[in-house]
């Protein structure tokens, strides 16, 4: 069913307010974990907000070189992150436009972020950037299979590729559904997410040597206000990402839009989901050293492979519930 | 009101006369036989495209006949809504590439005989019109050898490049070998059906015995291959399609193997139907072979045309996938998927003639402009050819399957397609397919790095040789024809209810389906697929969202932050002045991917070491063990006629 314009205008509004004002906050509170963790203080939560509104205030300078797309791509990856928000369910079980489309759309539009990404990374002419966007590409390609197949897999359970329609399905089953073909999935749904969100195993987010950094190093260029907007729609893609994997974390349940109660309860079990999924990603991230560039393609490929034995034991049944 | 029928005839006229005016021009008047050829063309073009269109709308099927009486009948054209939806790619993608042309022919090819080029491509376009509406046999194979042969001609244009003759070698040779599959086709499906002609080899299949049939397949596929370049038999594209002139070329690429995916789909649904299980998991697999292969040859290449050629020949994978898997829901009984799976590979053929016709053009407006097809020598163009950078970014967003364009409209409904075999009782279909599916996905992401480099290689950065900084933009007449290409990426991209259902009534009418395929079309611009609303997607909304969202991103940081200044400086490298040798190079840009996939990147060719070479040798054998027949003796020639002429009398008798 399809909403009517004013109510869509507002759901449109709130879900990307939502999540532009979460994403910063996420961020932060992953490095003040990994901070933790290491035995350190950390930055404080905060800073997330008050990175951004350095960069909101910082002189931009942009190389002689560049053309229209360097200063458009902020503009360009910021749009299609933010489509891309309105399609993942967050704590209700229907995304603000379910409609829109659902895993492809998801995936493609981050797609299109990436092009422009390493297309205007090229622009500055540097060897930095060149590296860092070929690289990004080798890894978007090993990417895309792998989360292509692990989101097929719920998709088949679901019979749907809506992600909507596949948390309204969750929503009504149990923890049954835990069988040895959802935790397979889900197990190379993370690592592909990992890879995805541009973190260690894969990439390093915190660092800027050459030999370490790929989405880091197609930003080198970037400063001030296209800056902001770059790390801004990072850090959105990154909750985006998160809040996929949250959904798939049983408990499961109906939320009543209407009921002050269960919408409180839902945005709470989701926000417990995240601080999880926060949580693993971290551990991860401070347990395992980043692997060099060439191992990436084993790593993913045994995550392929994990995602084709989940899309087996679906489809022969073994264990679980019943389509 | 004109009918189709009028319209068609009309057209097939104007592509004659264009042809020869061209000719005869062509001597004295070389700027004017340009614009006749070109005009010509694009009034032809019109009228055929305005007669499919009223074909296909009212579903009708006429036929027109030829006075050519051959042994088994008379001869004639059939066009009915298929031929009519393969005439409107080819006349359709015609009208911007004749546009294109004339600024083209105008700056290449002023020095050489310019009306004999118009009136091949006149008689090109007239050719591959007529192959798509043969209504038998002979009249197809006649058409097909004319075509082949006008290309070759047009390949072979530029008689100075070696490298052209070659090609255009090779191009006959591989053409030919096809060619000889189709006409035993052809003849043993006659002596079935005792006529040439299409209508009496309709549902032949059922008649024919099981390993006959398959046999004839296989000879379906590699004649149809050949042209289309599947996977091994795809040699001759990357040679062939780069040496003609650039607007041949987009139409080769665009159409001319499209009319092999035509002749696979008349030989396959409509002759040897009904096709077992099997045949369409080759199909499959080959395809899938063929898409993989081919991005991955593509992506390693510097050449921008070959990259273009190995493109069209992932491409070709992409289309034949949904089709192999349309045999596949067919012979499964699920005929409603299988018109929905043959939908999305007709659109996708569509569409790949859109963008790889602006892609190819676009390469033709650099190649005229800096005389080079190297990425490596070239560069820095967005600045002086602001425009055909435009066209060339859109025609890039498309084929990488970017929203909100169509190729990723085409792609997603062939993904839908591919995972809607859940519902398919074969448990191996619901293996194999998902899997085939990621690949897609594998193969897609390749594509969007391929032409990431070719756009930011070409365009951006540095120029990196004399020409490419002295570059400058193209006529008028060549941006028309991409901005047209270009306007209808978008168009078709966020437009679905306006040709799918069109492609839908086609597929139905293929597929023998009465069933309405699953795919619905709602408000809003929204198309669901599938019976319990298995996906949506809405591609209004998604195009507006993404456009709209750009000013709100754009005030954003205004309204957080202060206005502050921004200025230019020059990139920073080390305190050299920036030159482009510190810009990342083509080959090294696709180096990660070729080290990760370095097994499929052997040093020797080897589909020359393991089957050229081997035929080539067989057949070299074959004939030396013949030459003894020739002896040069008279008695013996003597005795050869007895002996012939007492074995024809025991045979009659």
């Amino acid at each position: 069913m399809i909403e009517t314009l004013p109510t869509t205008l507002k759901i449109i509004v709130f879900q990307v307010g939502m999540m532009l004002l979460l994403s910063p906050l996420i961020n932060s509170l992953m490095k003040k974990m990994k901070a933790q963790l290491q035995g350190r203080q950390g930055p404080p939560l905060m800073q997330g907000y008050y990175d951004l509104w350095k960069y909101f205030r910082k002189e931009t300078v942009f190389s002689e070189q560049v053309s229209w797309i360097f200063w458009a791509t902020p503009w360009i990856v910021f749009a299609a992150t933010l489509v891309a928000s309105l399609i993942v369910p967050t704590f209700f079980h229907t995304a603000a436009l379910h409609y829109l489309g659902g895993i492809v759309l998801l995936l493609y539009l981050f797609g299109l972020g990436r092009f422009f990404m390493v297309a205007a990374a090229i622009e500055p002419g540097s060897g930095f950037c060149g590296m860092a966007s070929s690289r990004e590409m080798m890894l978007a390609a090993l990417i895309e299979p792998v989360m292509l197949l692990a989101l097929f897999v719920f998709s088949l359970m679901a019979q749907s590729t809506n992600l909507s329609a596949i948390m309204i399905w969750l929503s009504g089953q149990g923890l049954a559904l835990v069988s040895p073909a959802y935790i397979v999935a889900f197990l190379a749904l993370f690592v592909v997410s990992i890879a995805e969100m541009g973190r260690i195993p894969f990439d390093n987010p915190e660092t800027h040597y050459e030999l370490t950094m790929i989405h880091e190093g197609m930003l080198l260029e970037y400063s001030g206000k296209p800056l902001g907007l770059m790390f801004w729609s990072a850090w959105t893609k990154q909750l985006i990402v998160l809040s996929l994997l949250a959904n798939f974390i049983p408990p499961w349940e109906m939320v009543n839009l209407s009921s002050s109660q269960s919408v409180l309860t839902a945005i709470c079990l989701y926000l417990a989901k995240l601080l999880l999924m926060c949580g693993c990603v971290v551990l991860i991230e401070t347990t395992i050293a980043k692997i060099r560039l060439f191992r990436v393609k084993d790593l993913l490929g045994a995550s392929f492979v994990m995602a084709v034995i989940a899309l087996v034991l679906s489809v022969y049944q073994i264990g679980g519930v019943s389509k | 009101m004109p009918t189709e029928i009028e319209l068609y005839q009309l057209s097939l006229v104007l592509f004659s006369a264009g042809a020869l005016l061209a000719l005869i021009v062509g001597k004295p008047f070389k700027g004017l036989s340009l614009v006749l050829s070109s005009t010509f063309s694009i009034l032809a073009s019109f009228a055929a495209v305005w007669s499919s269109i009223l074909t296909i709308s009212q579903n009708s099927h006429f036929r027109l006949t030829v006075p050519l009486q051959i042994p088994l009948g008379m001869t004639h054209l059939s066009i009915d809504s298929l031929s009519a939806f393969f005439t409107l790619i080819i006349a359709g993608l015609a009208i911007p590439v004749s546009i294109y042309s004339v600024g083209y022919l105008k700056a290449e090819y002023l020095d050489k005989p310019v009306g004999v080029l118009g009136a091949l491509y006149n008689l090109f376009l007239l050719s591959m019109i007529l192959v798509v509406s043969a209504g038998d046999g002979f009249l197809f194979l006649l058409f097909w050898e004319c075509m082949t042969i006008l290309s070759f001609a047009c390949v072979v244009f530029d008689t100075k490049s070696l490298e052209s003759q070659k090609a255009g070698f090779i191009y006959l040779l591989m053409t030919h070998v096809g060619s000889a599959f189709l006409i035993l086709l052809f003849i043993i499906l006659s002596l079935y059906s005792g006529s040439f002609s299409f209508e009496s080899f309709h549902h032949l299949g059922e008649k024919i015995p099981e390993g006959l049939r398959f046999v004839l397949f296989l000879f379906a596929l590699i004649g149809f291959g050949t042209k289309a370049g599947i996977v091994p038999l795809h040699i001759w594209l990357p040679e062939a399609h780069p040496a003609a002139p650039s607007h041949i070329s987009a139409l080769m690429s665009g159409v001319m193997v499209k009319t092999a995916v035509y002749g696979f789909l008349r030989c396959t649904f409509d002759f040897l139907a009904p096709v077992p299980f099997w045949w369409g998991m080759l199909v499959v697999g080959i395809a899938m072979a063929t898409a993989f292969l081919g991005i991955i040859y593509a992506s390693v290449e510097d050449d921008l045309k070959r990259l273009l050629a190995y493109s069209s020949i992932e491409n070709m994978g992409i289309i034949l996938l949904p089709i192999g898997l349309s045999m596949v829901f067919y012979s499964l009984g699920e005929n409603a998927l299988s018109s929905l799976a043959l939908i999305a590979g007709l659109f996708h053929t569509l569409n790949h003639a859109v963008f790889k016709g602006l892609m190819f053009l676009g390469a033709g407006s650099i190649l005229s402009v800096t005389h080079t097809r190297n990425l490596d020598r070239l560069g820095g163009l967005i600045k002086s050819m602001p425009r055909t950078a435009l066209f060339f970014l859109i025609g890039a967003l498309a084929i990488s399957a970017l929203p909100p364009l169509n190729g990723f409209l085409s792609e997603w409904l062939i993904f839908q397609s591919m995972l809607l075999s859940f519902n398919v009782q074969s448990q191996a279909v619901q293996i194999i397919v998902p899997i085939c599916a990621a690949i897609l996905g594998l193969i897609g992401a390749i594509a969007a790095m391929t032409f990431v480099k070719a756009f930011s290689m070409a365009f951006l950065a540095l120029p990196r040789s004399h020409h490419a900084k002295h570059a400058h933009e193209v006529s008028f007449s060549m941006q028309a024809g991409m901005l047209l290409l270009a306007f209808l990426c978008v168009v078709l991209g966020i437009t679905p209810f306006i040709t799918l259902p069109h492609i839908a009534a086609i597929s139905q009418v293929l597929t023998g389906t009465v069933q309405h395929p699953q795919i619905a079309f709602l408000a809003n611009g929204v198309i669901q697929v599938g019976d319990k609303g298995f996906a949506s997607l809405s591609t209004w909304t998604l195009f507006f969202l993404l456009l709209g969202f750009i000013p709100f991103v754009v005030m954003l940081p205004r309204l957080l932050g202060v206005k502050t200044p921004s200025r230019r400086e020059w990139t920073w490298s080390c305190g050299v002045t920036p030159s482009p040798e510190f810009e990342y190079t083509p080959a090294g840009f696709s180096q990660p991917l070729e080290v990760v996939f370095s097994k499929l990147h052997t040093p020797d060719d080897i589909y020359h070491k393991y089957i050229y070479l081997p035929a080539i040798r067989l057949v070299m054998w074959a004939s030396h063990g013949m030459n003894p027949i020739q002896s040069g003796s008279l008695q013996l020639y003597l005795a050869y006629i007895f002996v012939t002429l007492i074995l024809c009398i025991m045979w009659v008798r």
